[in-house]
């Protein structure tokens, strides 16, 4: 009988794990009754989060995320996310906070708020050292193959700047790079910082084609939208943590480098 | 939940998808009749092609049946370059989807010659058929009939597989649909969209084969 009763309780447990549940985004009291932060991170996009010896997920975004946490004395509870699912993981409530270069655009802005920025990408290119580009607009040839990873914002850039371009699209930036280094394309069109980190880990000869004209995105932390409370505390962690240094340092730390075009301190942001 | 469905931002996606999906039609169908015709010949060699071939094709089919086909096509994609073996997004897929069909469809063509009763082929020996005659009318039409329904579900199988092509840079159907949920974020709109566009390319693909099994053999085979 007893038997019987467990295998109806964790039946009806699983019927529970089934059901359909409204999603909401946790609310800040909600956040501070559980304990609990949950963050998005990028696990495949080094320096900002990826797998250190230990298997655990670390990085900029790691340490940043951990640092609110500890400043709003909770647990943070990383959850793994993909260029393309950080903003359906923020719509649907799966996570509260989402990391991973999360460009602040209009698009995105419909459906998700945004931090104060906490990191600057300009666009550059990654080439093989052999091959004769020189300028960006070189890149804009019927016969230039780029390597870029689907659903990111360079993809827009490309699409206007170099529509003559050839295109191959792959799932994730180690993918891109290893492609491009096994001459599956000539260029990846992406960001500087962290194209740094990559020709350190491949063997291939490469070097950056930088673009002085190219504008610059902002990224941030997203949040759910009309999360106002916790976005009102981000944003006030986030100051405090761009006054003492801490982003500064922390950013030093995993991209081995400052801030190529650092966050103007202005009224607008 | 104040979710509220737009189709209407997707519509002009739809010429995009389509070409996707026939994308991912031309992958199934060259996949399939490839790994068709390979299978022959290996469920051939297995049968009657001595204790060695033999052999070799049973640890080829248990190889690539026990493996998942995202990992083998990895090592043509990735693994291969290193070799210096360098083969386009489209001909690593199509050449993974190929030998993976290949290793199940080999397994489907024995069941079916096993179906092939030895008074047949002796009735087609006394009736003066030529090797070639007894293969195209009289074994053929019953491996056909017997094969068509796990033949069908291999194929659909298959279609529905040619999804991981995405991962590896060939703008078929599914990696389409990432690029547009990736840019509208109307994720349930599209992907209900592309599940539509599976359904009519599997059923379209699945009636052509039972038509030409119809017309090439006269098997008679029931598609729903």
């Amino acid at each position: 009988m007893r038997a019987l009763k467990s295998i109806c309780a964790l039946a009806g447990i699983g019927l529970l794990a089934f059901a359909p549940v409204a999603v909401y985004a946790h609310t800040m009291d909600e956040i501070l009754s559980a304990k609990t932060l949950v963050v998005g991170i990028n696990p495949n996009l080094p320096p900002l989060g990826q797998f250190d010896d230990k298997n655990e997920i670390a990085g900029f975004d790691v340490d940043v995320a951990n640092k609110l946490g500890e400043m709003l004395g909770v647990k943070v509870s990383l959850v793994q996310v993909s260029s393309a699912d950080r903003v359906p993981f923020l719509v649907t409530g799966k996570a509260d906070l989402v990391l991973g270069a999360l460009t602040r655009t209009p698009d995105r802005a419909q459906v998700i708020d945004f931090s104060l920025p906490i990191q600057t990408e300009a666009l550059s290119a990654l080439v093989l050292k052999d091959k004769p580009y020189q300028s960006m607009d070189d890149l804009n040839s019927a016969d230039v193959h780029l390597v870029e990873v689907r659903g990111t914002t360079p993809l827009d850039y490309v699409k206007q700047h170099l529509p003559k371009a050839q295109v191959t699209l792959l799932d994730n930036y180690p993918d891109a790079v290893r492609a491009l280094e096994q001459g599956r394309g000539d260029a990846i069109v992406d960001v500087v910082d962290y194209l740094g980190t990559y020709t350190k880990t491949y063997n291939a000869p490469t070097r950056v084609i930088a673009d002085k004209s190219a504008s610059i995105d902002y990224d941030c932390i997203g949040i759910a939208q009309g999360n106002a409370a916790l976005k009102s505390w981000v944003n006030t962690a986030l100051f405090q943590l761009e006054s003492n240094g801490f982003m500064r340092d922390t950013y030093k730390k995993w991209f081995g480098i400052d801030m190529v075009y650092p966050i103007p301190f202005s009224p607008y942001f | 939940m104040h979710y509220v469905l737009h189709y209407g931002q997707i519509t002009s996606y739809l010429p995009y998808f389509i070409e996707g999906a026939l994308l991912s039609l031309e992958l199934s169908v060259l996949a399939f009749s490839a790994g068709l015709i390979l299978a022959f010949a290996l469920a051939i060699l297995r049968n009657d092609g001595g204790p060695i071939a033999s052999r070799l094709v049973r640890g080829y089919v248990a190889f690539f049946t026990n493996t998942p086909q995202l990992v083998q096509i990895y090592v043509i994609f990735f693994g291969l370059p290193d070799l210096g073996i360098l083969f386009s997004p489209f001909a690593a897929v199509l050449i993974g989807m190929t030998l993976n069909a290949a290793a199940y469809l080999t397994e489907i063509v024995r069941a079916g010659l096993a179906s092939v009763h030895q008074q047949e082929l002796d009735a087609a020996e006394t009736l003066g058929m030529g090797r070639l005659q007894t293969l195209r009318y009289v074994i053929l039409p019953h491996v056909f009939q017997v094969s068509m329904p796990p033949l069908s579900n291999q194929y659909i199988l298959m279609t529905l597989g040619t999804s991981m092509a995405a991962v590896f840079g060939v703008e078929e159907l599914t990696g389409r649909a990432m690029n547009v949920n990736s840019t509208t974020f109307r994720s349930i709109e599209v992907f209900t969209t592309i599940a539509g566009l599976y359904v009519i390319i599997t059923f379209i693909a699945t009636i052509l084969l039972a038509v030409f099994g119809r017309y090439a053999f006269r098997a008679r085979v029931r598609v729903l």
